[in-house]
């Protein structure tokens, strides 16, 4: 079946079967900032934006996003870069696999005007998980991005 | 890994309503996180998300919610923050992640009868029905308590305001894991009433017309059975149910003293 979708601002259309799952199809056409880390959809890695909504793209089937719009993190480099130069100031990344979903729900919580209180970021965030850092660099990278002077 | 042969995505209620009793063995699908999670080989899959079943409005003085509403709509919508004191969003705010919140839906879970959900919990202590098409509403209770009907397709809930106080708390092993136990309880005049899901079974609940004594919290808690499964013994559910409630009930009381 083809499903087509507008990725990254641009529309495309990929081959696949219905249950193929949104993360999958998505490395599979080169999206590798996607990834998959739990099976479970609990980790938030393989967080995606579907208009403007953070998902999880490993609990998406392909058949349910077409018609949508998807935004990978390569689609929002300019955002990326900055909270990336956050996440770099405060030593936040070690191994950085989770950082690019991480970087997606950032971003869609900035937008949605999010109150930029650690109880208000760290609730947002509850659903992008990190098994090196601890977190504490990345919400002092948090408060950062969101403009929270100390 | 579930495997669809056939998706169907009506853009009506009306249209779903009619693949699925065309087609026995059709399964309709809200946001697909649960049925994800499974290795079922699935005939046709019936996506409700252009059915028109995504809202929260004002009806005949209920407040309606659409089966394809999601957690996070439930979470973030301003009537739902003031009404039964903020009970649904209390409820699904804690639930994973915003990610998974805005995948799963109020009809995926009713019409999934989850007997780990906190929505469901949360629901039992409300005035709340069940609209399948076709068909009148009916109380929650009695929707939980029937078997499923072929071709069943949960269109809404609705609730009927109330100025209750309400608390609702669940303990979960890791946060992305299903509760191990999940309790609510509403202030209801001088009385209580009192919810407990993830018993592991569906959630039950107990009303109380007076004060609530220890004595009270043990009745109930042996009325609701706990039992064991893989995340918590029935035991510790009892211990922890009792604990809960009294907590949320303190709270409760000692907010008007």
């Amino acid at each position: 079946m083809i499903y087509e979708l507008n990725l990254n601002g641009l529309p495309v259309s990929f081959q696949a079967s219905p249950h193929d799952l949104l993360a999958d199809v998505l490395r599979r056409s080169g999206r590798k900032s996607v990834k998959h880390g739990c099976d479970s959809s609990s980790c938030g890695i393989c967080t995606v934006l579907m208009d403007d909504r953070p998902v999880l793209s490993c609990t998406v089937f392909i058949a349910q996003a077409a018609g949508h719009r998807i935004t990978t993190a390569e689609g929002l480099q300019d955002e990326i870069a900055a909270f990336a130069a956050c996440l770099t100031d405060e030593g936040a990344e070690q191994c950085g696999y989770c950082s690019p979903g991480l970087a997606i729900s950032v971003i869609a919580m900035r937008r949605e005007g999010t109150p930029a209180d650690d109880e208000s970021i760290r609730r947002y965030l509850a659903g992008n998980l990190c098994r090196c850092s601890g977190y504490a660099g990345q919400l002092r990278a948090i408060r950062r991005y969101m403009g929270v002077t100390a | 890994m579930m495997r669809i042969e056939d998706y169907r995505r009506p853009g009506s209620a009306e249209e779903a309503q009619r693949i699925l009793s065309g087609n026995p063995g059709a399964l309709a699908m809200g946001g697909g996180a649960f049925l994800k999670l499974g290795s079922r080989h699935a005939g046709i899959v019936v996506d409700l998300q252009d059915a028109g079943m995504r809202y929260i409005r004002r009806n005949g003085g209920r407040i309606e919610i659409g089966a394809m509403t999601t957690y996070r709509d439930l979470e973030t919508d301003a009537r739902l923050l003031e009404a039964f004191d903020g009970l649904i969003p209390a409820t699904v705010r804690n639930i994973v992640g915003v990610q998974l919140r805005s995948l799963i839906t109020v009809g995926g879970t009713v019409a999934g009868r989850y007997g780990f959900s906190e929505l469901l919990t949360s629901l039992l202590l409300l005035d709340c029905r069940v609209a399948t098409f076709g068909e009148e509403p009916v109380p929650l209770p009695v929707y939980l308590a029937r078997k499923p009907a072929k071709a069943e397709l949960v269109v809404s809930i609705d609730l009927a305001p109330e100025p209750l106080q309400t608390r609702v708390t669940a303990i979960r092993n890791t946060g992305g894991s299903l509760p191990s136990i999940c309790v609510a309880v509403a202030r209801d005049g001088d009385g209580w009433r009192i919810a407990a899901g993830s018993r592991p079974g569906l959630a039950r609940r107990a009303d109380l017309d007076a004060a609530c004594s220890d004595e009270d919290l043990e009745r109930i808690a042996r009325q609701f059975e706990f039992r064991d499964d893989a995340h918590a013994a029935g035991s510790w559910r009892h211990k922890a149910f009792v604990a809960l409630t009294r907590r949320m009930i303190g709270e409760l009381e000692g907010r008007n003293a």
